[in-house]
């Protein structure tokens, strides 16, 4: 189910209406818990399987961790949890990348592979086994007690609002919220609904504005102009974080309607000065889940610093195969990384940012810049289709049609307007007082211009393909 | 003691109420009129008669409907020496652009001491063209009539279109009467949309959404399908009997008929290809049969695009490349009538 479509909200009303009937807490657990299910199985309902089935692994593997004699017990069971999730992640998205690049090695020995199998991928599988074993990790690491009631773990891993597009939520961040009781409550309400509107219309309005002039560009580079692919670039610059971040906040704000809190994933990643702040604020959950659970396990910067640029260019690697089955991601993982070591080996000793000045604009506009010929690698569908769109933007072979596509330009021109408002505003968030009869009423003449100028169609987020 | 709830309900209705003017004010100027059509009963929808239509879905023109409820200047009282009467869809219709730039005005303006008459509607198959020119051309009493077609579309276009007639050739079917409850909806909605954008824009886009989302969700649980458009056959051959029977029906109007053919073209890095290609055959087949003649602008644009590398169909708010004609495209189909519309004079 997509947060932009009719059915979702037929749906998170009924389950409102439903959760404010019921009394106890115990019901709307349970509740919450088969809507999770009912959300997840709308796409497929033979993964609601798979789900149950990490859930219960997880949980038995926790509990088993608990009453473990000693650490090596607890790591052999440790390893179960990472051996099925680690291998439920592999067989559904990496088996036909890894078959594509055996195929012709295997070939020469005279085994013949199949080209494609025919293997479909659970819709957010890289969040949900992300998500299940950093439980697993911070229950190993004596960090987190498994909670006494599987009906709150399953309600953990399945919790519909973040399940399959993140924010990756750990167990240290939700579980402890199971603590206490979720009624409806007005104010909630009221604050996730602005939260989920401005998702919304990140989502609606600008992503998938940005993506009509981002995909037709991409889908053939070769066949427009060096400007109209610069453009094209930053339109998928913007798309990619409208969508996300988009798909973030409604995630956040239906969870903050039924009274749970989840983690920020975003804090304007466009306005980093460098790649190592990109990365503090660009899908912070999995940034920062690589780092406590890939990165520091490593060595981290313990080891020295060759160790350190090792440890950064592989937890790099990962993350941008985390992505995707594809060499294209892992190219642009690879990017990321040998940009964080060049940061470390040139950058400043003081993690206190300069005042904005020239040399400060002039570190964004280079971090801006990287960032964006990366996303080339995370957006064309192969390197031939990366490279051609590189050459264009490079000014080799300029020639090309021009378009412009005016709606890319005015969507740029307020994302423009509104990051230098951030900067001005020291990152204070722009809110919607819906508390207010005038908040209300803007908040409906936002709905008519979004109602609009929205492409018609339900379009997946981005993220739901990882 | 208990808040009175009249002051933020006032505050809340009044800054909807100037949210809802300061919008309807931009959309009415800049980016869509409200709605402008009638129901005729023998050709469906239809414009109204001087009204100011702003279209920026694609493109951008602001236009003003004649007396005859078509884009273009009003019917001159004194009958020019030569009158061509333009009959068509969207693509002679040209509201993507500036009136002066569409093809019929680019024509107009190439042919001296000519008038040129568009009577374009978007969405018309040659069917309604030809109940118009049954209805107009005492009136017009055109020297030459000029068909804008886009394929060998009668059958399946439209309210308006032909069906079998057991042996005897084709009928025209009219469009779908309406049912008192549609009727009286439709009523109770026009009165609003018709002088406001922005309701006009809530029923339209309320229209997709909704069957784009039921379409989603039949293809999903497998409900029933939409009921399949007004169809005698799906074979080619059948289309191009039905669109010579429409032809042959308008050459007993008047002898002097040129068909116009607009292709949809694929424009790669190094080539430019008519994506419909069939059809064009099928025009040119029909319009041989019945000693008419053709105008293909195919090769024009296709040479054009390749000299240019810029597509002649698409906008800078759209896909470049695809949908209608820019200006670019309007001035080179526009030159090929001209010249052709000199020959046949």
């Amino acid at each position: 189910m997509i947060y932009s479509s009719f059915e979702f909200f037929v749906f998170f009303g009924l389950l409102l209406a439903a959760l404010a009937a019921l009394g106890s807490e115990n019901a709307r657990r349970n509740l919450l818990l088969v809507a999770s299910y009912v959300f997840y199985g709308w796409w497929d309902y033979r993964f609601c399987f798979m789900l149950l089935g990490i859930t219960v692994v997880d949980y038995f593997v926790s509990l088993r961790m608990e009453l473990a004699p000693d650490r090596d017990h607890r790591r052999r069971w440790l390893l179960v949890s990472l051996c099925m999730n680690l291998g439920l992640l592999a067989f559904f998205k990496y088996t036909n990348f890894l078959v594509g690049n055996l195929r012709g090695p295997l070939a020469a020995f005279g085994v013949a592979l199949p080209a494609h199998l025919n293997v479909i991928l659970p819709v957010g599988i890289s969040f949900i086994t992300f998500q299940t074993m950093s439980y697993s990790i911070d229950v190993y690491r004596g960090r987190l007690s498994p909670p006494r009631r599987f009906r709150d773990f399953a309600l953990f891993a399945a919790f519909f609002p973040q399940l399959v597009a993140g924010p990756i939520v750990r167990g240290i961040f939700f579980l402890p919220q199971l603590a206490t009781i979720h009624p409806i409550r007005l104010e909630n309400l009221r604050v996730g609904a602005e939260i989920f509107l401005r998702g919304f219309v990140k989502k609606v309005l600008f992503a998938d504005r940005l993506s009509i002039f981002a995909d037709a560009v991409f889908a053939n580079p070769a066949l427009y102009s060096s400007p109209t692919c610069w453009l094209a670039a930053l339109a998928y610059t913007g798309q990619i974080y409208f969508d996300f971040s988009g798909y973030t906040d409604m995630a956040i704000g239906v969870g903050r309607c039924l009274g749970f809190q989840l983690p920020e994933n975003f804090r304007h990643p466009y306005i980093s000065t460098n790649l190592s702040e990109f990365w503090q604020r660009w899908h912070i959950s999995l940034s920062t889940w690589l780092r406590d659970y890939l990165y520091i396990p490593l060595g981290g910067n313990r080891r020295g610093t060759a160790r350190t640029y090792v440890n950064l260019m592989i937890t790099m690697l990962l993350g941008g195969l985390w992505h995707g089955a594809s060499w294209t991601f892992v190219a642009w993982g690879a990017l990321h990384g040998l940009g964080l070591v060049v940061h470390r080996l040139f950058g400043r000793e003081s993690d206190e940012p300069r005042p904005w000045g020239a040399r400060r604009l002039a570190s964004w506009a280079g971090t801006f810049l990287f960032v964006v010929v990366c996303w080339v690698f995370f957006r064309a569908k192969d390197f031939p289709a990366a490279w051609a769109m590189l050459r264009k933007m490079a000014w080799i072979d300029p020639a090309g049609v021009h378009w412009f596509y005016v709606h890319a330009l005015v969507i740029l021109a307020i994302a423009a307007v509104l990051h230098v408002g951030t900067v001005l505003r020291k990152e204070r968030p722009w809110v919607l007082p819906l508390d207010r009869p005038t908040g209300l009423a803007l908040a409906c003449a936002l709905l008519l211009v979004v109602l609009f100028f929205a492409p018609v169609g339900t379009n997946p987020f981005i993220y739901f393909q990882f | 003691m208990k808040r009175s709830i009249a002051p933020p309900l006032l505050t809340f209705l009044g800054t909807l109420a100037a949210a809802l003017v300061a919008l309807e004010l931009v959309f009415h100027t800049f980016l869509l009129a409200p709605d402008f059509k009638f129901e005729d009963p023998e050709l469906g929808p239809m414009n109204r008669p001087h009204v100011r239509v702003v279209w920026s879905q694609e493109g951008f023109g602001v236009h003003y409907t004649n007396a005859l409820g078509f884009f273009g200047p009003e019917l001159r009282a004194e009958r020019p020496r030569f009158r061509v009467l333009v009959l068509g869809s969207s693509w002679a219709e040209a509201l993507n652009v500036s009136p002066s730039d569409g093809f019929v005005a680019v024509a107009g303006s190439l042919v001296e001491g000519s008038e040129f008459v568009n009577a374009a509607q978007a969405g018309w198959s040659p069917v309604p063209a030809l109940v118009l020119l049954r209805r107009v051309y005492p009136e017009i009493r055109p020297d030459l009539v000029v068909l804008q077609v886009s394929g060998v579309n009668a059958i399946e276009a439209g309210s308006v279109h032909v069906e079998r007639d057991g042996d005897a050739g084709w009928r025209i079917v009219p469009p779908r009467t309406r049912s008192d409850l549609e009727l009286r909806l439709k009523n109770a909605t026009d009165g609003i949309s018709r002088h406001s954008a922005i309701v006009t824009m809530l029923l339209q886009r309320a229209n997709q959404v909704l069957a784009d989302q039921s379409a989603r969700l039949r293809a999903k649980f497998g409900g029933p399908t939409a009921p399949a458009p007004p169809s005698t056959g799906e074979s080619s051959d059948e289309r191009q009997e039905a669109f010579r029977w429409v032809l042959r029906q308008m050459l007993e109007v008047t002898d002097h008929i040129l068909v116009l053919y607009v292709p949809v073209l694929s424009y790669g890095v190094e080539r430019c290809a008519n994506t419909g290609e069939r059809d064009a055959a099928g025009v040119r087949r029909v319009a041989n049969e019945l000693v008419l003649e053709m105008i293909d602008p195919t090769e024009a644009l296709c040479a054009e695009y390749l000299r240019t590398k810029q597509p002649l169909h698409g906008f800078h708010n759209a896909v470049m490349g695809e949908g209608h004609l820019n200006v670019a495209g309007h001035r080179i189909v526009g030159e090929l009538l001209a010249r052709s519309v000199e020959a046949a004079r």
